[in-house]
């Protein structure tokens, strides 16, 4: 066991906290963006036909092959020369990160939406709601409580997988913990206090959406 | 006597000229070239701000992670603040790893790579540098590791029987199998650090290079460790020695020119800007 030094993270601890916010922001952005990709694909998969599906399938399925790390580098480096306009490490963080958990989203809005039975669906239809008015008054609500124990996961997820962006040198908790340590070259203070700010972001997520779904489920039965 | 009156008049006022064309010109170079010049400079003045990719590396760019303050210092930094001053635009950040320093550079998405880099062939077909410093290799070892008792030299540090780890992107890459073709090399990803010291307190590699000038400071800041070659000769090393300097995207000659002008005119500066960092190190 190695002697323990705290003046590293103490000294640091401004620089360690915007690191944090970074963190906290990147994850919160990705999760919006996957939480629209999710209702978009969810949803047409559902209910927009055999062409939708298999077109849409078809990005859930390579999102699903392609590992977070690949889809961050290559939004950086050649998704700028596909679109012709540069992204800063931010941006291109939210675009990665949100478009590879967009598609596990998906497939978890789908389940919530499928969930449901198909006789709910009828019924909104024969009293005159158009398909997207019974999806997003009758069909969403009840699929979302479904939904809310696997959208924590996702949550969690989020966060945990923003510290794989420091590999585009993303100045979150990571990176920056990173930093010091190399700055310090105290890397078991420092990489055991960025494990613990971590446990301590996702944990109370776990268990707050848990917490949440125990006493919103009676509102998903149907 | 009036003539010769006239001809030390006339050579002196063939020197006055000489010297205010000399002059003249050494203005010119550092003077930001005029519109429609350079595509670059015209991109950046256009933009409002100078791009500079960069990753903390002491003495030449030392991140400062007390939260408060100038992001850096050191050469790199006085550097990037002076090219901003001139052009009349802010200075940007764009943070980088060991492994994107330089290709972000054909990305468009820096300007310039103010990321301290050692110069190398492979460096040079794809980027300009405008050197400011130079460095050379160490290895250093944890003192306690019985497979360096017997390493005398760092020629002896070239046998199978020792590990040897540096950050992918860095020099030690491409040099270190040329150099040392019988040792197991083992490339690790960039921490932000100088060296992989982490790879050495874990024991996963036996020794590791790091630059002779960053030496001192790892020395003071983490006992135990042993050095090759040993002693001041660290200081001293031949190892890889490259020059060090920042670098820009080819195909621009006019703004690597106008960088390399702009160096030469506060290089005092500069140096004595390395010299302080390592001084209070």
């Amino acid at each position: 066991m190695p002697s323990v030094v705290l003046s590293p993270i103490t000294g640091s601890w401004q620089f360690l906290l915007q690191a944090l916010w970074t963190t906290v922001v990147l994850s919160a952005l990705s999760m919006a963006l996957a939480f629209a990709i999710g209702v978009v694909v969810g949803a047409l998969r559902t209910y927009g036909g055999r062409l939708l599906d298999f077109t849409l399938g078809f990005y859930v399925d390579s999102m699903r092959a392609i590992p977070l790390l690949v889809v961050l580098v290559w939004t950086f480096f050649a998704f700028p020369l596909v679109i012709g306009h540069s992204l800063n490490v931010m941006t291109a963080g939210v675009i990665g990160l949100g478009t590879h958990l967009g598609a596990y989203m998906a497939e978890t809005i789908r389940a919530g939406l499928t969930s449901v039975r198909r006789g709910q669906m009828w019924a909104a239809l024969a009293l005159g709601m158009s398909r997207v008015q019974a999806i997003r008054t009758i069909i969403l609500p009840q699929a979302l409580v479904r939904m809310l124990p696997a959208l924590g996961s996702l949550f969690v997820f989020a966060v945990k997988d923003s510290a794989i962006a420091s590999v585009i040198a993303v100045p979150e908790l990571l990176r920056q913990t990173q930093v010091v340590a190399g700055n310090t070259f105290r890397p078991f203070e420092l990489y055991t206090a960025a494990m613990l700010v971590y446990f301590l972001l996702c944990f109370p997520v776990a268990r707050g959406v848990d917490r949440i779904y125990r006493r919103l489920a009676h509102l998903g039965s149907s | 006597m009036q003539r010769r009156n006239f001809l030390a008049s006339a050579a002196l006022s063939a020197l006055l000229v000489l010297g205010l064309m000399t002059g003249q010109a050494m203005a010119d170079s550092t003077d930001v070239p005029a519109p429609g010049k350079s595509k670059k400079i015209d991109a950046i003045k256009a933009r409002g701000s100078l791009k500079a990719a960069a990753i903390g590396e002491f003495p030449w760019l030392p991140e400062n992670t007390s939260g408060s303050g100038a992001q850096f210092s050191g050469p790199a930094w006085v550097l990037a603040n002076e090219y901003a001053k001139r052009l009349g635009v802010k200075l940007e950040i764009v943070p980088v790893s060991h492994e994107t320093k330089v290709p972000i550079l054909a990305t468009g998405e820096a300007d310039i790579s103010i990321a301290p880099l050692s110069v190398t062939p492979q460096r040079e077909k794809v980027v300009d540098f405008i050197v400011y410093s130079k460095s050379s290799l160490c290895f250093f070892g944890l003192a306690d590791n019985p497979k360096l008792k017997s390493v005398k030299s760092v020629d002896d540090l070239n046998s199978p029987s020792i590990t040897m780890a540096y950050f992918t992107g860095t020099p030690p890459e491409t040099w270190a199998p040329t150099r040392f073709p019988k040792a197991n090399l083992k490339g690790v990803a960039g921490s932000g650090a100088n060296a992989p010291v982490e790879e050495i307190l874990a024991k996963r590699a036996d020794v590791a290079p790091i630059d002779n000038v960053a030496w001192p400071d790892l020395s003071k800041k983490v006992p135990g460790l042993i050095v090759f070659p040993p002693g001041d000769g660290c200081l001293q090393s031949n190892e890889m020695a490259t020059g060090v300097g920042l670098a820009v995207d080819k195909g621009d000659p006019v703004f690597r020119d106008w960088l390399q002008a702009v160096y030469q005119s506060i290089k005092d500066q500069v140096t004595a800007e390395e010299l302080r960092l390592l001084k209070s190190s």
